[in-house]
């Protein structure tokens, strides 16, 4: 496409989305607490309420109206909103506030029961009081071995266990029901007794008396009948705010008797960025001045939900380029709520090499460069995506990403596991050229059984040996789940619990292997025709696998092997989490950062940056079938992807909304091969063909055998995680480039690229350079280069012509050429996809 | 790539790692493959095959004469060329896999595998540097290639592809015993991969391709791990006939007439109309009638099986111009599996022919078993080559009042067990994951038989045979020789060679049909005048045992088949089973517990008799006999030694397969100059020892160091013929100074007659004398000319006795003496072991 920015059909949009923000400042109020948006029932003494008043969908005004109540003396209500009885009966809150024409707001009042207290619930009140004053944080009571012989669950997950330790172990001194206020638990809580933690209640505290009244009400642990809670929900839900500003959260929990009661005072917070949002133990989120989306999760007992903001730049927005695909319309859109203009159009040489670095790991060739330069088809961007898809360099390319991904190591590297290593990167090298759709692909490797030689994919079994580390890798890799916590308690940032982790894990607990005498590469993976199932450590109740988010574990027959019934669950078009996270990952790939930051890390609490995007880009991967080279192509296919790298004076600080081009290094083994194609330079790795290109390598030992490799961050496939290969550029890797063995050797080579030029005495000088520039960076010297470079051979054959004995002229075309082509090499266009 | 046949030829290989006496072993022959109807010469390579005179071919059609070097000025008679051998193959020889045995000094080496194509095969040679796809090789159809992978390289070829024909492309290696774990890959004229394959046929690939367009097309082939060599040889084909992929039912009835379906490619009148598939490509099917045999008979072709794969009982069949194909001897009548049941009835006896359809397939079937009966379930599907593991399940049917039925489990089995352990120090791989188990019925009553695949796989060609009936005993045998070993898991192959006085042992291995128990009487017919044998009896405590032949002292040389038999009385009959003779693929050694050791079945049982190489001790017990002893105590066994006085420090002697025996066996070491010691044995039942009343036999291994002379005769030959040569020198220089002097007088008379010629006025004389001029001069030449080719003469024997003083240097450093570890065996000893006396 030209490379012009276009007044186009997506400002009618942006303008929409203002258009509700000029609504709301006409002075729409609204009025809610944590139980809701109609009258307020207070019930009970200690009944609590979170007022909040909203000026339409984004501004809280809660701290800027005026609250009265009329009649005074049933209720009483501070500047921040929150509401207390004080005696039994009705009144009305009237909110006023000071935006010209805004009518009051009135919300009726009932406080019921004043007289009577409500019964302390140990799960829903008390441990709650555990985790809003940290006694049961990971570094105070609920370490693994607790805190001086008393010890909490984290978080609270496990109420039980929670009672059990305080009410029955050490011989039940920590709480005295007969002489209450004598407990240990609270008079250590309290300071009154030596407490390493300090004092933690005030005695009297709202919090101190409800651990009080429950131990006067004799510890029970749990009511009949007692509601649980099922769900939370926080409002509001997300904002477009501006920088600097407040917003009061309200938290509702709704209860198994159907009940919705306000928590916004016992529910925690944590802000995912506190650079740009922090948040109180109120319920208040502080806006930083930076801009950007940022998110808060709300946590009460082990349900979460999370509030997110966008603070926009509020630049001036007055052209968007023309959408390519639904990809530009949610990335333009969000642009246009963030008020940041996006960069023009990149231009078609740097669009054809960094396309050509991203899909097939190389640089364009000099004849791929002059077929494209010189092209005027206005397909041409569409076509050359098409051609490096079908292109074997692609599954060579993306292969090693895999072969990463799925730890494909040869550790000792004796023969045979170093052949089923290569069947293992061939196959998955395989699957790519043939474009198998990414959820056949997946569940062959889940299901795979047999020997490593006739199905390679059994070879993901072979180094993840652990039942346990199986799962949390198919977790992370595949679903974007981290389960990992949850070996030992209930996860903090997520829902899953131990009997999650544990029950996810059965379905790896039939698969076993079958040695060949002397024979190890004939070993055989299989389904042991057993009843699958795990035990519980804590509870060593035996688990039946379970899916997770399922309420219940599967029936499966001991003929029936369950990770079929596994991959079945991960391939369905309904999985929540399996396209997510394949399309996170490809996304992150293209444009360095995830939609979801790190990319394998999917949850409510850590939520997308663009989450119309993440869901439409999700939906478009499985309407497809599940195709990788499809999904690709709708990424480099948008402008976004086609958008110029260089800043423009406003979006120069935008790291989230894609309003240019990230620049990233080049990988490990990309950089290695574009080193080599510019110096002329071949690789030499132990067991592999000779001149293999590095993005070729199998497994691990190639990084080991270059230093150049390690240096540049090539993953030695210990994790499965991604972030395992390093992007960052640092002082080793500018001086290995610059003046190491390795580097040197390839710039010298006879037969290198500097000797070849120099020799090519039959074309001019700047056809030479153009070749090298051309090679190097898609792109022919500009003047300025040019000028210094044909200065540099005049110097050199002048040094020569004076004294050709020291410097012979041949020798110092030589020397020149690879002067020049170091140089190349050690610009930052050269080592930046850009 | 190329085939340097010339170049290639006489590579010294070092002396193995091991230090046991030498042992022939052959490791390549090139080339491995050729026509019928032709004669070509052959190159081995190996170890230990000094002063191979011959070759010995499996058919004895194939004859191999040494290539000699014609007589020359220092040789007066022509002479052979090491490891080199003019190899004629009848145009009658059928096409098929044969064996190739070195015969030298040290007698038959192991075998090799060598393939005879059918006299008009297309077969061409791999020529030049074809490693990249610009200097592809071009193919025609049918066209058979025989090349060498380099390392780190690829080879490539390039053929013609028209849109829509089907064609093969199959790699011959593993097969033939090469090394390469060949990649096969098929790229379009564009460098875009299309296909790929490794491990279709064992670790040989197989490509099915139908070109999308009219073209050229390239095939590349490189090793697994990139290695390369000699070693690293393949036969490739490219192909457009037919191609047989597997018939079914795999089994038929033994004399009866039947219909099977021919599963393939290419097939001439195939149809694809059942739409089968295997791996994505399309299986034409082609029923044909055929005659099953009566009676199995022992294939005379070479299998690259593995052992219990290549021992199930077929007959092959070949449609014209396909690939033989196995069929199977069924064991029952014949019933196939009907997909569309979810629960089959059938009737017993029967074997089911039927497929693991899907990866995950399980398929049961109802059967109606009577009370007390013995049955045998028995399941042949890895044993056909199939890529699977069953697992077998039995469960009786019951019914309540309401008709509803429940599954009680009666009995499962996964795998049989395992004829490997460590302590048996055994590198034959005799087992398979084929499971089989009995069964007698409580009660009549109908039964459930489920059978599932633990491996997954699962396809059009994933078959299995279940039979279900009453027990038929039988048992088969295999043999293999070996090395003695100094750890665990290396492994070596071997071939027997029995020195002067010495013994070799054979492993025999039973596999029991049916769970039969009866003893197995082993003995070797055919064996040469001065070598005997005591029959070896596998008793229903034992499944393996050793086969000890002896040479006497003056036993003669002899190379030749033996045959080992052996013997069981079922039924009331004398059953006679021929043993077929394994080896190991490639020598191995390994340190950790890695080995990776491949066997397979030989055609032939050979024995090489050495009369030039005594072996320093043999060992036995002073008394021949039966010996007895009550479970729990223990038997003291008198050992004698018969010695040579070669022997240099203590011979360490131990129980050699004897059955549940495992680590800590006694050991008793003999002296240096003891001839006689005790072996103490505790037939104590233990974590060590697992010992049930019985009949058992093992033998004894002593294991020492002795004097050796490798092969003296040779060095003495060779010096001899170094002196001989140096002898030739004086005649030589003699002849030269002869000549020289030839000149000096041919120059006098020319320096004469020149001044006479010129001095003379009389015309006529001038004449003369310018006659006598010419012929003085032409003297000279003729005399100038003998000098140069006696002093040439002399060059060429300066070089020639220095390659023959290297080669004496060489063959006297081996012939030094030096101490060498070698292994005796006695023959077998016989334990009755009887149950403990209970005492009152």
């Amino acid at each position: 496409m030209p490379a012009t920015l276009r007044c186009s059909h997506a400002i009618p949009l942006i303008a929409g989305l203002l258009a509700a923000t000029v609504a709301a400042q006409s002075g729409d109020l609204s009025l809610r607490t944590g139980a809701g948006a109609g009258p307020i029932v207070l019930k009970g003494p200690e009944a609590r309420s979170q007022v909040i008043v909203m000026e339409g969908k984004n501004r809280d005004l809660t701290r800027e109206v005026k609250f009265t109540l009329e009649p005074a003396g049933i209720a009483a209500i501070d500047s921040s909103g929150y509401l207390v009885p004080i005696g039994e009966g009705e009144t009305t809150l009237v909110v006023t506030s000071a935006a010209a024409g805004a009518t009051p707001l009135r919300v009726p009042i009932s406080v019921i029961d004043f007289a009577k207290p409500q019964p302390v619930s140990f799960t829903n009140d008390v441990v709650p009081v555990f985790t809003r004053n940290h006694c049961n944080a990971g570094g105070c009571h609920a370490k693994a071995s607790g805190q001086n012989g008393f010890q909490l669950s984290l978080l609270g997950y496990e109420p039980a266990s929670d009672y059990d330790n305080i009410v029955r172990y050490s011989r039940g001194r920590r709480v005295a029901p007969s002489a209450p206020e004598n407990s240990m638990l609270l008079m250590k809580a309290s300071g009154e007794l030596p407490h390493e933690g300090g004092a933690r209640l005030k005695k009297g505290s709202e919090d101190y008396r409800k651990i009080l009244r429950w131990i006067e009400g004799g510890v029970v642990f749990r009511e009949e009948n007692e509601a649980t809670v099922e769900r939370i929900e926080v409002f509001p839900k997300n904002i477009v705010t501006t920088p600097g500003s407040t917003q009061q959260l309200v938290v509702s929990a709704t209860f198994s008797d159907g009940t919705v009661r306000d928590i916004t005072r016992v529910a925690q917070y944590e802000a995912n960025q506190p650079e740009r949002a922090t948040s109180a133990e109120t319920g208040l989120v502080t806006f930083s001045n930076r801009t950007g989306s940022t998110a808060v999760l709300v946590r009460f007992q082990e349900h979460i939900d999370t509030f997110t903001a966008m603070i926009p730049l509020g630049g001036q927005l007055t052209a968007l380029p023309e959408a390519a695909n639904f990809i530009d319309k949610q990335i333009f859109a969000q642009l246009g709520v963030m008020g940041i203009p996006p960069s023009g159009d990149t231009s078609d040489s740097l669009f054809l090499r960094r396309v050509t670095l991203d899909i097939a790991g190389r640089l364009p060739t000099l004849e791929e460069t002059a077929a494209f330069l010189d092209s005027t088809e206005p397909d041409r961007r569409a076509k050359k995506i098409d051609a490096l898809l079908d292109s074997t360099e692609y599954a060579d390319y993306f292969a090693g990403k895999w072969a990463g991904i799925l730890r494909n190591k040869v550790d000792s590297g004796v023969d045979w596991i170093a052949r089923d290593s290569h069947a293992f990167h061939a196959w998955i090298r395989s699957s790519l050229n043939e474009n198998k759709p990414y959820d056949a692909f997946v569940s062959d490797l889940i299901v795979a059984t047999g020997k490593s030689i006739e199905n390679p994919a059994v070879n993901w079994y072979r180094v993840v040996i652990d039942g346990k580390e199986r799962m949390e890798n198919i977790a992370q890799v595949f679903l974007g789940i981290r389960m990992q916590c949850a070996q030992c308690h209930h996860h903090p940032y997520e829902q899953w619990s131990q009997n999650d982790y544990f029950a996810f894990t059965a379905f790896f607990s039939t698969l076993e292997k079958k040695g060949v005498p002397k024979l190890p590469e004939e070993d055989i993976y299989f389904h042991a025709q057993k009843a699958a199932l795990v035990e519980h450590p804590g509870t060593k109740e035996k688990l039946k696998p379970k899916l997770l988010g399922a309420a219940a574990p599967l029936e499966i027959p001991a003929t029936q092997d369950p990770r079929t019934h596994l991959a079945q669950w991960m391939r369905a078009k309904e999985n929540p989490y399996f396209a997510k996270m394949l399309v996170n990952r490809y996304w992150k790939h293209f444009f360095s950062r995830g939609l979801v930051e790190p990319e394998d890390d999917i949850r409510p609490s850590n939520p997308a940056t663009h989450p119309a995007l993440f869901e439409e880009l999700a939906g478009s991967f499985v309407a497809s079938g599940f195709d990788l080279k499809e999904l690709i192509r709708t990424i480099t296919n948008s402008r976004t992807y086609q958008m110029s790298g260089d800043p423009n004076e406003q979006n120069a600080d935008d790291e989230q909304n894609y309003a240019r081009y990230y620049p990233k290094r080049l990988q490990a083994e990309v950089l290695l091969d574009s080193v080599n194609d510019v110096t002329g330079a071949v690789n030499a790795f132990t067991r592999q063909p000779q001149a293999v290109r590095a993005i070729a390598l199998p497994n691990e030992r190639g990084t080991l055998e270059s230093e150049f490799l390690m240096m540049f961050g090539r993953p030695s496939m210990d994790t499965a995680c991604e972030c395992e290969r390093t992007g960052e550029a640092n002082l080793g890797q500018s001086l290995h480039l610059l003046n190491s063995d390795t580097i040197q050797a390839k710039l010298t080579a006879a037969n290198g690229r500097a000797a070849t030029l120099a020799k090519a005495t039959d074309r001019s000088d700047e056809d030479r350079l153009s070749e090298l520039y051309l090679r190097a960076l898609s792109r022919g010297p500009g003047p300025e280069e040019l000028a210094i470079a044909l200065a540099h051979l005049k110097k050199k054959r002048d040094f020569s012509a004076a004294d050709p004995a020291r410097l012979p002229k041949a020798q110092a075309e030589k020397e020149a050429f690879e002067d020049i082509v170091w140089v190349v090499l050690n610009t930052k266009e050269f080592m930046f996809n850009r | 790539m190329r085939v340097l046949l010339a170049a290639a030829c006489l590579i010294l290989i070092p002396l193995p790692g091991f230090a046991f006496m030498p042992n022939p072993d052959l490791l390549t022959v090139a080339p491995a493959v050729a026509k019928a109807g032709t004669t070509f010469e052959m190159t081995t390579t190996g170890k230990e095959l000094e002063g191979a005179k011959a070759l010995r071919f499996s058919h004895p059609k194939i004859t191999a004469a040494p290539v000699l070097l014609p007589a020359d000025d220092f040789y007066p008679t022509p002479r052979p060329v090491e490891g080199k051998f003019t190899v004629t193959i009848p145009a009658e020889v059928p096409p098929g896999v044969y064996e190739v045995r070195s015969h030298g000094y040290f007698g038959l080496s192991t075998a090799r595998p060598f393939v005879v194509f059918p006299s008009g095969s297309a077969e061409i040679l791999e020529s030049g540097d074809h490693s990249t796809a610009e200097t592809a090789l071009a193919l025609e159809s049918e066209n058979g290639v025989l090349g060498t992978l380099d390392a780190g390289r690829f080879d490539w070829y390039r053929f013609a592809g028209k849109k829509g024909e089907r064609l093969l492309l199959e790699v011959l290696a593993e097969r033939l015993d090469a090394k390469g774990d060949v990649l096969m890959a098929v790229f379009d004229s564009g460098g875009r991969e299309l296909e790929n394959s490794r491990h279709h046929f064992g670790r040989d690939p197989f490509i099915d391709f139908t070109p999308p367009a009219d073209g050229d097309y390239f095939v590349s082939l490189s090793d697994a791990l990139y290695g390369g060599g000699r070693e690293f040889f393949y036969h490739l084909r490219l192909s457009r006939g037919p191609h047989v992929d597997f018939v079914f039912p795999p089994a038929g009835e033994p004399g009866q007439k039947r219909a099977f379906t021919f599963f393939g490619r290419n097939l001439p009148n195939g149809s694809l109309g059942d739409n089968w598939s295997v791996k994505g490509k399309p299986l034409e099917t082609l029923e044909v009638s055929l005659d099953v045999p009566a009676e199995a008979t022992v294939p005379t072709s070479f299998s690259p099986a593995i052992p219990r794969e290549s021992m199930v009982p077929t007959f092959e069949h070949t449609l014209a111009g396909a690939n033989p194909v196995s069929i199977g001897f069924a064991t029952a009548p014949v019933v196939t599996e009907d997909a569309k049941s979810e629960f089959q009835t059938v009737a017993v006896p029967a074997e089911i022919a039927g497929r693991f359809d899907l990866p995950g397939d399980v398929d049961p079937f109802r059967v109606s078993l009577k009370k007390g009966t013995t049955y045998w379930i028995d399941v042949f599907c890895h044993r056909l080559g199939v890529s699977a593991d069953p697992v077998v399940t039995v469960e009786k049917i019951a019914k309540d009042a309401a008709g509803k039925e429940s599954y009680t489990l009666v009995g499962t089995n996964d795998d049989l067990p395992s004829f490997y352990s460590q302590e048996s120090l055994d590198d034959l791989n005799a087992d398979s994951l084929d499971p089989a188990l009995s069964l007698v019925p409580d009660a009549d009553a109908d039964y459930r038989i489920t059978l599932g695949n633990q491996s997954g796989g699962g396809s059009a060609a994933h078959l299995y045979r279940l039979a279900i009936r009453e027990a038929k005993p039988d048992f088969q045998l295999i043999t293999g020789t070996e090395f003695a070993k100094t750890i665990n898991n290396d492994a070596f192959p071997a071939s027997p060679v029995l020195r002067r006085g010495g013994s070799v042992v054979y492993r025999v291995i039973a596999f029991r049909r049916d769970g039969y128990d009866g003893d197995i009487t082993v003995t070797a017919a055919g064996l040469p005048a001065g070598v005997s044998a005591k029959p070896l009896v596998l008793s229903g405590s034992s499944s393996q045992g050793f086969l000890t032949l002896w040479a006497t002292p003056d036993a003669a040389a002899w190379t030749g088949a033996i045959a080992i038999t052996g013997t069981a009385k079922i039924g009331g009959k004398d059953l006679v089973r021929g043993a077929r003779p394994a080896s190991i693929i490639w020598g191995k050694r390994v340190f950790g517990n890695q080995a990776q050791v491949r066997s397979r079945l030989d055609l032939e049982t050979v024995l090489s008799v050495l009369d030039q190489e005594v072996e320093p001790t043999r060992i036995e017990l002073k008394e021949d006999k039966v010996w007895t002893v009550e479970l729990g105590k223990s038997l003291d066994f008198p050992i004698k030694l018969t010695e040579t006085g070669t022997r240099v420090g203590s011979l360490a002697v131990n129980v050699h397969g004897f059955p549940g025996l495992k680590r800590g066996a006694p050991t008793p070491t003999l002296g240096e100059t003891e001839k006689e010691g005790i072996l103490k044995m505790a037939f104590t039942p233990g974590g060590n020892f697992e010992l049930k009343p019985g009949r058992y036999q093992f033998v004894l291994r002593g294991v020492g160091n002795a004097k050796y002379r490798q092969n003296p005769a040779a060095a003495e030959a060779a010096a001899a013929e170094v002196a001989r040569l140096k002898g030739l020198k004086a005649p030589f220089t003699e002849e030269v100074a002869k000549a020289k002097a030839i000149v000096v007088a041919a120059e006098k008379t020319l320096a004469e007659a020149k001044p006479r010629e010129a001095s003379t006025a009389d015309d006529a004389a001038r004449d003369a004398l310018k006659g006598e001029v010419t012929a003085a001069q032409a003297g000279v030449d003729a005399a100038k000319k003998v000098v140069q080719d006696a002093e040439a003469k002399l060059a060429k024997l300066a070089t020639t006795e220095e390659a023959a003083m290297k080669t004496a240097t060489a063959l006297e450093t081996k012939a030094k003496e030096r101490t060498q570890q070698f292994a005796t065996y006695s023959l077998p000893i016989t334990v009755e072991v009887t149950a403990a006396v209970v005492k009152k």
